[in-house]
């Protein structure tokens, strides 16, 4: 039987909370770990529960979601944020993912996105617009790089290196599944260990960890998909 | 003298010089009757003819004294011409006529210098009376202009001792002049103001600019305070030795009450105006909003549910109405946005200030960068402080400034975060930043300066016509 995505749900309106809940409970491969009602409550459950991914509105009493993420970073790496927020202008995605989210969905978006977006996420897909990426990037490159981490670099395959260069030219998992004549499945397995191993839960985050850690560099991010423009 | 007198005056000595001639020559002039010879010489022991060199005499000084120094010499010369022909070839001892002429010439000459001299003295000793009274008038007109200056003003020596003090200090200092004269000036200060007055003396003994019309407090009599702008300046001696200091003071303590109120009233405001829009976001965010979210989902579920459910065609008119809802939402949530970014609460100032550049950018094509340093956490009114100046400025760049291009720096030294916000548009006259604000709907400006005040820092402007408008704020950390 396959294994079902575990996901915590924060969200300070009680009818909202349920709302989510309901969408989420409705799929058969996914279940509610949990339900958190400030953002303290988000990060003492996703220490306990180590859900797949959180999905966790922005605006919260005691603690914004943009600080648990903060948090829920370091002491969860492999959870994904999925942030539900109002706005989505370019300059507040950036925080939210410079901050650790891993994705973000608007707060009317209808449930079929959400469930598609927490799929995705799941699969190791991006869930973040070319352009956003391409600036994330660009955000991480400004930083100084920490020094290549050689750790990392040993932990993963060459397999996993080629998939990690290929990720970063902004593939999908099947054009990296036909490039390598390898099934889907395979991609994603592949994926699921880059992230373990590189304590990340999203591509946008390996990529931007690759880059500062020095296992990436300018050149590999820039073959295609996110030449400057 | 009138020209009436003047002619009497001529007249009067051409007849007496005719007869006198006439007399002096009686022998060239044979049949004219004479008056016999009149005896004088048996009364005052004189010859007649001595007796008309020394009328001679008379002539020439009358001549001199009523119809001036020319008509005096030309008197003197014609009767030289008269006297000495009789002296050389008529008298029959013309060793005593020539003597006697030539004394009578010498006596005469020496009055009219004496007339002259006597003239010349007086016309000064009249000039001198002038310049008496001129002095006077002017020095009365400064006594006037000290003791009724609005201005109070007073000189005290080296050591504080006032020397001399007008009528104004008496209403500024509540003591009479008489009592505050010889007091130290000291007396009315609190150690604050004689820190600065200590400080302005060493700079103005040492020769250095001060800034003049700096502000002072002075203790009254009553022990109240009054605050005055003051003007210093040192008084030397004839060898530029320092001698005393001169002052002069304008009691601004109501001026600075006003202003004082008027900038409370300013902070007030502004700190009301933050909270409302607080309180208003968070109603619109926390409540409406979240409730038409509700209505939003329970329409997603409800459509993308069980459809069985419901009818086919209900599904499309659930979905339009779901649309609605979430049209309204976004709505609601720009409005919250509007009253107070949580951009900025969240992401901080930098991110807020990427964010009104883009939406500069976007709305009217003004080409907007920002280039910031890394910034520390700031305490949230320094960052509402610096966004809303920000605000502010874009605002005025989008009504007036007519700019293609906009730049914003955030820049971090170890004390101040610096913001300058430059655009390259029509600039303005500073000057008319000075003027009746309020009047001229530029409240915003004043607005900008007192919040760049409350979290103690301060804002310039600097603009020229053409040139462009620079906004500096700079806010201590």
């Amino acid at each position: 039987m396959k294994v079902k995505t575990r996901i915590l749900i924060a969200d300070d309106h009680p009818l909202l909370r349920e709302a989510l809940c309901q969408v989420f409970s409705n799929q058969k491969d996914m279940e509610i770990v949990g339900e958190a009602n400030n953002g303290e409550e988000a990060i003492n459950l996703t220490s306990q529960l180590k859900p797949d991914i959180l999905v966790m509105d922005i605006m919260m009493p005691k603690l914004d979601g943009l600080e648990a993420s903060r948090q829920i970073k370091k002491i969860a790496p492999n959870t994904a944020i999925l942030i539900l927020t109002a706005y989505d202008d370019d300059n507040y995605v950036l925080g939210l993912l410079e901050a650790g989210a891993t994705g973000y969905l608007l707060k009317s978006a209808r449930g079929q996105d959400l469930v598609e977006a927490v799929r995705a996420i799941k699969a190791g897909e991006s869930v973040l617009h070319p352009k956003i990426i391409e600036r994330l990037l660009k955000q991480a490159m400004a930083k100084p790089v920490e020094g290549v981490d050689r750790k990392i670099k040993d932990i993963l395959s060459d397999r996993e290196m080629e998939m990690l260069k290929l990720l970063a030219t902004g593939m999908s998992n099947k054009e990296i599944a036909e490039k390598l004549c390898l099934s889907l499945r395979t991609v994603k397995a592949h994926m699921s260990n880059i992230f373990t191993k590189m304590n990340v839960a999203s591509r946008s985050e390996a990529l931007v960890n690759a880059l500062r850690k020095g296992l990436l560099t300018l050149e590999d991010i820039k073959q295609e998909n996110y030449s400057e423009d | 003298m009138s020209n009436r007198w003047r002619i009497f005056h001529i007249c009067f000595l051409t007849l007496l010089f005719l007869v006198l001639t006439i007399s002096h020559y009686h022998e060239l002039l044979a049949g004219i009757p004479i008056i016999g010879e009149i005896s004088i010489s048996s009364l005052i022991g004189l010859s007649r003819l001595t007796f008309e060199r020394f009328i001679y005499i008379l002539l020439v000084i009358y001549a001199g004294w009523s119809l001036g120094i020319k008509v005096g010499i030309a008197v003197w010369l014609v009767s030289a011409l008269t006297m000495l022909p009789r002296a050389l070839f008529i008298s029959i001892s013309p060793i005593d006529a020539i003597t006697e002429s030539v004394s009578a010439l010498t006596i005469s000459g020496l009055s009219l210098a004496l007339i002259q001299m006597r003239r010349g003295w007086r016309k000064q000793q009249k000039k001198l009376r002038g310049i008496k009274v001129a002095l006077r008038t002017s020095q009365e007109n400064y006594e006037e202009l000290f003791t009724n200056a609005s201005d109070a003003i007073w000189v005290h020596d080296l050591n504080g001792k006032i020397i001399i003090a007008n009528k104004a200090c008496e209403k500024l200092s509540g003591y009479p002049i008489d009592e505050g004269i010889g007091k130290s000036v000291s007396e009315f200060m609190s150690p604050d103001a004689l820190g600065i007055a200590r400080e302005i003396k060493d700079k103005l003994m040492e020769g250095q600019a001060i800034d003049q019309r700096y502000d002072q407090r002075l203790i009254k009599k009553d022990g109240s305070e009054a605050i005055v702008e003051l003007l210093t300046r040192i008084i030397r001696d004839d060898d530029g030795k320092p001698i005393a200091f001169q002052n002069i003071a304008r009691d601004v303590t109501e001026e600075r009450r006003l202003r004082d109120n008027l900038r409370f009233q300013i902070h007030k405001t502004l700190m009301a105006q933050e909270e409302e829009r607080k309180r208003i976001a968070r109603e619109l965010h926390d409540d409406v909003a979240q409730s038409i979210l509700l209505l939003s989902r329970q329409l997603d579920i409800l459509t993308s549910g069980d459809v069985h459910k419901i009818p086919k065609a209900a599904v499309g008119e659930l979905e339009h109405i779901q649309n609605i809802a979430n049209e309204t939402y976004k709505s609601i949530q720009r409005y919250a946005r509007d009253l107070r970014p949580s951009i900025l609460d969240q992401m901080g100032l930098v991110a807020a200030l990427n964010w009104l550049a883009d939406e500069l950018g976007k709305e009217l094509g003004i080409k907007t960068t920002v280039k910031a340093d890394k910034l520390p956490q700031l305490p949230t009114e320094t960052e509402l402080a610096m966004f809303r100046i920000a605000q502010e400025t874009l605002n005025n760049v989008r009504k007036h400034a007519q700019a293609s291009e906009v730049n914003i720096t955030v820049k971090l030294d170890s004390n101040n975060v610096k913001m300058t916000i430059t655009d390259n548009g029509k600039g303005f006259l500073t000057s008319r930043l000075t003027g009746d604000l309020a009047r001229e709907g530029k409240l915003g400006v004043l607005g900008m300066e007192e919040r760049a005040r409350l979290i103690g820092g301060d804002l310039k402007i600097k603009s020229e016509l053409g040139k462009g408008t620079t906004v500096l704020a700079r806010a201590p950390i």
